[in-house]
């Protein structure tokens, strides 16, 4: 089999996040971006460890990724619950208290 | 080979999705589509415990996760875009440096094997011990610092 297609998606799923990081003003959406992203990176390191197909050296690392990746999550969710409580919003061009302060 | 293709192009579809889609609910429905196809892709590439643990941890938690949060904080259904020029621009010029940086690898045929799962166990036991272990703790840590931050009472302090 050929692992090229899945470079492919996941340079593409990197990019998507990316574009999506930056073009949505919502703190949750970003998430969204945030965790594209990490599974972009992680179909690399998956296919990139399958060109040595002795050892699972690139599916251990992808299984720390994802591990870090939930705890990413479940801080960020809690920090965003924090920010629309006090902030009443979830639109981060809104979040600026520390720039117009000075 | 041929069902390869047909998750690659799901996983396309449904991830460019997200970007497109105004609701913030339907992207996370489409970002679960996106995880599942992702999880298939895994399988297809001889790697099935990452293709369960995508499953549960991704599509399982952090999908319920991203949906409760949803739920708590978007009183607006739609979301408006801000930096669409930049952004498309940033993306579009890094997926074109990543498309000729791919084109010119030479990865060659691979011979899928399969590795078998208890593998996995005794590397984590023995050659990744120490890894694990801490991974154990970031996520203890984690779990804790999430708690205080969601629970944070400003009169109590």
């Amino acid at each position: 089999m050929i692992v090229d297609p899945v470079l492919y998606l996941g340079a593409f799923l990197f990019c998507v996040g990316l574009a999506v990081l930056v073009t949505r003003r919502n703190l949750i959406m970003m998430l969204l971006g945030l965790e594209l992203m990490l599974n972009g990176a992680n179909l690399n390191i998956i296919a990139f460890g399958n060109l040595q197909s002795r050892s699972a050296d690139g599916e251990m690392f992808a299984l720390f990724v994802v591990l870090v990746a939930v705890c990413e999550a479940a801080v960020g969710i809690a920090i965003v619950l924090r920010v629309y409580h006090f902030y009443k919003t979830s639109d981060p061009g809104n979040i600026s208290e520390l720039k117009e302060r000075f | 080979m041929k069902t390869l293709y047909i998750l690659i192009a799901l996983a396309a579809i449904s991830a460019f999705a997200i970007l497109v889609i105004r609701s913030v609910l339907h992207a996370a429905l489409s970002l679960m589509v996106c995880l599942l196809a992702i999880a298939g892709v895994y399988i297809a590439l001889s790697a099935e415990f990452l293709a369960v643990v995508q499953i549960l941890v991704y599509a399982g938690g952090i999908l319920l996760l991203i949906i409760f949060g949803i739920m708590v904080t978007n009183r607006q259904q739609h979301t408006r875009q801000g930096n669409s020029v930049p952004g498309i621009l940033l993306a579009t010029a890094l997926t074109a440096m990543l498309w000729f940086a791919l084109g010119a690898l030479n990865t060659g045929e691979v011979i899928p094997t399969t590795r078998s799962i208890d593998s996995i166990g005794v590397d984590l036991m023995t050659k990744l011990a120490g890894p694990f272990e801490i991974a154990g703790l970031l996520i203890l840590v984690s779990m804790i610092g999430a708690m205080v931050i969601a629970s944070y009472n400003r009169r109590s302090t």
